[in-house]
């Protein structure tokens, strides 16, 4: 294998250097006899050609004519074909561009509908919202006429004294609620105010035995469902609370009715009336003995 | 290589090449076809028809000056310039590639009549030379070199002295390292 060196000079891709851009190359110099001579071949050798050429297309259309049996009326068939089609593909355009203009057009209604739309539903809330704020600046103004100052603090402290309000009351599974009395100003009758008894713990007296016996028909009746059976069996006071306790305790109308004629649903009040017994035993003993 | 995963080598196969549908006229001179880079919907059809069938375009009109503008225009449309100086324009809004190749068939495609002319035209050629022709040998043309069985061309003409003359072979011995 053999390595041959590049060939000399430039690669012709290269731009020519500067100094041949500005180059103005000088002819030789011709004699006059020469350059006439050179002139008029130069003139031959075109007028040869030109006539040449000529000759073969007049050869050409005569030949085509001839041999090819008519041609011309191909070439006119088909130029006639392009310019329908042309024409056709204008027309096309032409629907196209009335169908797009429609279009643009429903486009803009349809936007400009939407936009009106949603401006009128921003001024309906912006409306309804100025409304609504008016509104409630108006009840806090209202609101303001009952707040404490300097100089209504006095009235507003004695009338809370002398209008207390009580928001402690018991409730049960079934969600009815046992409000406490209201508080007396002055409990137990007395003149001097001695203090506030809100808790029905603390005053178990407060209650009359009227309305105790009330409280505890309503109890039984929401328990069981009844009215006026057992109306019979309320008892005092102090026997009374026993009797909410069992109340509480039974289970049906049949444990409540046992329990009333002298029987036990529990064991808890057997022991505690067991014990009231043997209590009450013992103490007459230990009078006996002491008697003794 | 991304060009050799997926779709993209199949559409330049030689087999694929083959089967394009569109072969402009002789009429038709340069074609241009704008599209979008990212188009929507209804501009979907010149991408994938750039996509699909432009390297078949190119195959089987190789004489025609194919131009692709891109993001040139709100709607992708295409641009013929004839022979004669006419421009037809195409609109490819909402269209699909094969709608598109069909339009571009219909309307400046070789038509039947255009072919059975070209096949014409092929089987009767001034220019040949031979038997069938009218003229047995270019030498009976003027101008032209006479033939060599009747008068000798001169020595520069023939390889035989091109490649063996004093100046050829010093240059060759040269150039051999």
């Amino acid at each position: 294998m053999r390595r041959y060196l590049p060939p000399t000079g430039k690669p012709p891709i290269t731009p020519p250097h500067e100094k041949k851009l500005t180059r103005a190359l000088e002819p030789e110099w011709l004699s006059p006899e020469d350059a006439k001579e050179l002139l008029w071949r130069r003139q031959v050798y075109k007028n040869v050609l030109k006539s040449m050429r000529r000759v073969y297309k007049e050869e050409y259309e005569t030949y085509m004519v001839e041999k090819t049996y008519g041609w011309p009326k191909i070439y006119a068939e088909e130029r006639a074909e392009l310019n329908h089609l042309i024409e056709e593909q204008n027309e096309r355009l032409r629907q196209g561009e009335i169908m797009r203009a429609q279009r643009d057009k429903e486009n803009y209604e349809q936007m400009k509908n939407e936009f009106l739309e949603g401006l009128e539903e921003k001024l309906e809330k912006d409306h309804k919202e100025l409304e609504e704020r008016t509104q409630e600046i108006l009840k806090q103004i209202e609101r303001t006429e009952h707040f404490l100052t300097p100089e209504n603090l006095e009235r507003e402290i004695e009338y809370a004294l002398e209008h207390p309000v009580n928001y402690n009351y018991c409730i049960d599974l079934r969600g009815t609620k046992f409000y406490d009395p209201e508080p007396l100003k002055y409990p137990d009758s007395a003149k001097r105010q001695t203090g506030r008894r809100f808790d029905r713990t603390l005053a178990p007296s407060v209650l009359s035995k009227e309305e105790l016996k009330k409280l505890r028909t309503e109890k039984i009746e929401t328990k069981f469902k009844t009215k006026g059976r057992f109306a019979r069996y309320i008892k005092a006071p102090v026997e009374g609370k026993v009797v909410d306790e069992a109340i509480d305790m039974a289970v049906g109308w049949d444990d409540v009715e046992k329990f009333v004629e002298g029987g036990d649903t529990n064991d808890n009040e057997k022991k505690m009336n067991d014990t009231g017994k043997k209590e009450s035993k013992k103490k007459k003993k230990n009078a006996s003995t002491k008697e003794s | 290589m991304p060009f050799m995963r997926g779709v993209m080598p199949i559409r330049r196969t030689f087999f694929y090449l083959e089967q394009g549908r569109v072969v402009f006229r002789d009429d038709v001179k340069v074609f241009c076809l704008g599209y979008h880079q990212r188009p929507e919907p209804h501009q979907k059809g010149a991408k994938e028809f750039i996509f699909w069938h432009w390297a078949q375009l190119q195959f089987r009109n190789p004489y025609i000056q194919l131009v692709k503008l891109k993001n040139f225009t709100v709607t992708p449309f295409a641009m013929a310039f004839l022979k004669d100086g006419r421009e037809v324009l195409f609109d490819l809004e909402g269209k699909s590639k094969d709608e598109i190749v069909d339009m571009f068939n219909g309307t400046l495609g070789k038509t039947k009549l255009c072919l059975q002319r070209e096949a014409l035209e092929s089987k009767y050629s001034v220019a040949g030379f031979g038997d069938n022709h009218p003229r047995q040998c270019i030498c009976e043309i003027q101008g032209q070199q006479p033939c060599t069985s009747l008068v000798k061309a001169p020595d520069y003409m023939c390889g035989r002295w091109r490649w063996n003359h004093q100046g050829a072979k010093l240059k060759r011995n040269k150039r051999i390292i």
